[in-house]
């Protein structure tokens, strides 16, 4: 057996009094994928930080390729070898794809001293093609998918002869097929002897890419397994510690009652067009579909964020002709967003804050805020939510993304909603939070209030919703209840493949 | 002594929003008897300090009350850099009129109405139109300043003290009547208010206020309409106590309350804001230039320059010391 690429001897960091990673060691061998794993706080990112230069650890050694290196910085790591696409990605966005992936390096020179763009142009090129990468190395960063961005970070990346490539989260925010396109770079990565680190919290892509799982509870390593010998059992189990029901919880008796949202042929230029469904009460209806297919558009235009050009919507019977947020909240309506740190949360606001803006009319009367009722009613969320915090006066930013993403929730519920849209609730979210998440959405059908769960998260929007309905393109392509509730049939669906001869030839 | 200041200081670490109180009685301990206020016996302290606070009162009170504005803008994450101009040239619209009884009728409504109307403008400006407040309110400043030239040209008009009633406003009473008023809705209902919160949520992070369904461009025209009411009574009280206006009153007064309310622990970018810090620092600000103006007057001999001119310096380098203080609070909080 060759001596590992990498290998972590004692490894260890605190913060503050915090032992955020207790000593670990562990190898990694050139041409392997290792999967990362852990709930939120176990100490991944720590991991990667200080490989990546972030960090210097307090004590322990990181050798790489049998030398004893020491990051200063993370332009000492990537020197090195050692790239990190973490999971918001750094990209100058204005710049080309040909000028991000040559940035920091010496470009062609005309005779004149001007930049040769054509150059410029084709050793980019080159480069995507190396990797089997086809994007136009023209278009400005900012106009490309979160899947092409990372396609251009990995390349970039890699240009730099990286022979360890750290994966944060990195199909956080992608659609299944861009997925099996990133698996399809990993396993090529892999032939060229490249190692990869690949942290997720989606069990499924684990056990599909990787060769090794090492398991992260709580600051320590708690083992490592070949991927072919160990079940998604086990592993849970190691993560969390004790077991965890895997199934999906259905308390709800699936008794429907009336008729509470009901959308007919609705459209907006660019976003949707002729969508017609109804959501009853106590039903979830899943909403399926590529990132980008116009799920969050529609949601928003249900919310009143977006006008509608035309169409028409009931909202419990009576015509919803929504001019605002601060109307649909009035009726009993509520978004739960879907990128929680941008469009839910002010990060360096405190619990208390957070969640007081959603009990207002409930809690203030002459627009005086009843104090003494809204720290009543704070710490009644945390309790019934179990939001893990110091106490209300914590700042969310500080939270985990599954306590933010159950504050996010508990804000909004005090007020009896009758509609419930959750746009990705469960994204960036650990196992735990997750599995209690999906237990109050379902809690929340059973007391007979209708619920729109978009997801990108095939198992769990199968395994949560009555009937799914999948989007492709702006418009509904098709509705899916009972047997054909599959996760194939929700790719086919979204990828535009479910009607035969349909025309879509897109890359 | 060193071990006196060793246990403040330790004290502050523990407790930083006491900061700012000890820095203001420190200032005043410096500046105070500066001043002219005595110390020798008691009834020289009482007569010497009571027309030194009030002396202070009455020259901050325009301050104050545009501080209190100032602070919900900058809770905002907007600003407002034409207050200067507006006060005066609502105190110029009110000083073309004839200082008799109906003076209270005709110039006193019609001075409020052009401060909300100017105010409104302004917040429609931003929220509406969307010019970033910074600019905005550098337009309105430089075009309200104009209209004070159009208005009053070169000259000083100063026919406020004949306005039956009016100087009342200018002395102790009626100053602190006036700052009481604003805080009683300022302070006691604005602190507690949901509109409070919503305006912090607003300045933190404008699209998730947005989703949460708070009305963000009505709210913003809102606060800057307010603000202009401010200054509408800004106007009074420097009027009163002043007794004339001319085209070049209250420049720079603007930048003032914005160090002001800044030393008093609201931060720039939005998302926080703190109203009796807001008035610590207007005092603290009032405290420093009066200083300076006795300094000036009776120690002159002792100086070599004009110690005048230091008052932009040391206001400086309070705003400076203020912003810093203020993110070392922040970042040890998060």
């Amino acid at each position: 057996m060759p001596a590992p690429l990498l290998q972590l001897d004692g490894l260890a960091k605190s913060f503050g009094g915090v032992q955020a990673l207790k000593p670990l060691s562990l190898e990694l061998a050139a041409g392997s994928i290792l999967g990362l794993v852990g709930e939120n706080g176990a100490g991944k990112s720590t991991l990667i930080k200080l490989l990546s230069g972030l960090h210097q650890p307090d004590s322990g050694d990181i050798l790489f390729a049998g030398q004893r290196v020491a990051f200063s910085s993370p332009r000492a790591a990537l020197d090195a070898g050692i790239a990190t696409i973490h999971q918001e990605l750094e990209y100058a966005g204005r710049l080309t794809v040909a000028e991000n992936l040559l940035l920091g390096e010496s470009w062609p020179r005309t005779f004149f001293g001007g930049v040769h763009w054509g150059r410029l142009h084709e050793n980019a090129q080159r480069r995507l093609s190396e990797f089997g990468i086809d994007l136009p190395t023209h278009a400005p960063v900012d106009q490309l998918t979160a899947a092409e961005k990372q396609e251009v970070s990995i390349a970039g990346a890699l240009a730099r002869d990286a022979r360890l490539l750290i994966l944060d989260e990195p199909t956080a925010s992608l659609s299944a097929p861009e997925v099996r396109r990133l698996f399809g770079h990993l396993a090529r990565l892999r032939e060229r002897g490249v190692a990869v680190i690949y942290v997720s919290h989606r069990l499924d892509e684990i056990f599909e890419i990787t060769d090794r799982i090492a398991v992260l509870r709580d600051g320590s390593l708690v083992s490592t397994h070949k991927t072919a010998n160990v079940s998604a059992g086990q592993l849970v189990h190691d993560m969390v510690g004790r077991p965890l029901d895997q199934v999906y919880p259905r308390t709800r008796s699936g008794e429907l009652g009336e008729v509470i949202l009901k959308l007919s042929s609705m459209s907006r230029a660019g976003m949707f067009r002729d969508i017609s469904f109804e959501v009853r009460a106590g039903e979830i209806v899943g909403l399926g579909g590529l990132v980008g297919a116009g799920r969050s558009e529609l949601a928003r235009a249900i919310y009143g964020l977006y006008p509608v050009d035309t169409g028409t919507m009931l909202l419990r019977g009576k015509p919803w002709r929504p001019r605002g947020a601060d109307a649909a909240l009035q009726n009993g309506l509520i978004y739960i967003p879907e990128e929680r740190k941008r469009q839910g949360l002010v990060l360096d606001h405190s619990l208390g804050e957070t969640l007081s803006v959603g009990f207002g009319d409930t809690a203030s009367r002459f627009g005086l805020v009843n104090r003494r009722r809204e720290r009543e009613a704070v710490s009644g969320a945390l309790q019934k939510y179990d939001i893990r915090a110091t106490g209300p006066a914590q700042a969310v930013g500080t939270l985990s993304g599954g306590n933010q993403q159950k504050a996010l929730l508990a804000r909004w519920l005090e007020r009896d909603p009758k509609m419930i849209i959750l746009d990705e609730p469960t994204r960036g979210v650990d196992v735990g939070a997750k599995a209690e998440i999906h237990a109050h959405i379902d809690q929340l059908a059973g007391m007979g209030k209708a619920v729109l769960f978009i997801s990108s998260d095939l198992p769990e929007l199968l395994g949560m919703s009555n009937r799914v309905l999948v989007m492709n393109r702006g418009a509904i392509d098709a509705e899916l209840c009972g047997d054909e509730m599959t996760e194939h049939n929700v790719i086919l669906a979204a990828s535009g493949l479910s009607q035969a001869g349909s025309p879509d030839t897109d890359r | 002594m060193i071990r006196f200041l060793l246990i403040v200081l330790r004290a502050l670490r523990a407790r930083p929003k006491l900061l700012l109180p000890v820095l203001f009685a420190a200032e005043l301990a410096i500046l105070a008897p500066i001043s002219g206020v005595q110390f020798d016996t008691a009834a020289d302290f009482a007569r010497s300090g009571r027309l030194y606070a009030t002396d202070l009162i009455t020259q901050s009170a325009p301050m104050i009350v545009l501080a209190v504005g100032m602070t919900a803008i900058l809770m905002t994450g907007g600003i407002d850099l034409s207050i200067g101009a507006m006060v005066a040239l609502v105190a110029a619209v009110m000083a073309r009129f004839d200082p008799g009884p109906n003076f209270w009728v005709t110039a006193v409504p019609l001075g409020l109405l052009c401060g909300l109307g100017l105010g409104w403008f302004n917040g429609t400006l931003i929220a509406r139109l969307d010019v970033p407040p910074i600019i905005a309110t550098l337009g309105t400043l430089f075009l309200l300043r104009g209209l004070c030239e159009v208005l009053l040209g070169n000259e000083e008009f100063g026919t406020f003290f004949d306005v039956p009633g009016y100087t009342w406003f200018g002395r102790l009473s009626g100053s602190l009547l006036v700052i009481a008023a604003v805080f009683a809705v300022g302070g006691s209902w604005f602190y507690r208010s949901r509109l409070r919160r919503e305006l912090l949520m607003l300045g933190g992070n404008r699209v998730a206020a947005r989703y949460a369904g708070i009305p963000v461009f009505r709210r913003i025209v809102q606060v800057y309409t307010v603000m202009g009411a401010l200054a509408f009574v800004a106007a009074i009280c420097f009027t009163a106590r002043n007794g004339s206006v001319s085209a070049t009153s209250l420049e720079g007064l603007e930048l003032q309350v914005i160090v002001a309310v800044v030393l008093g622990g609201t931060r720039v970018e939005g998302g926080n804001g703190s109203l009796i810090g807001s008035v610590i620092g207007v005092l603290m600000v009032a405290v420093l230039a009066e200083g300076l103006r006795s300094a000036e007057m009776f120690h002159s001999d002792l100086l070599p320059f004009k110690i005048q001119h230091l008052k932009y310096v040391l206001m400086g380098g309070l705003l400076v010391l203020g912003v810093w203080v203020n993110r070392r609070h922040v970042s040890t909080a998060g």
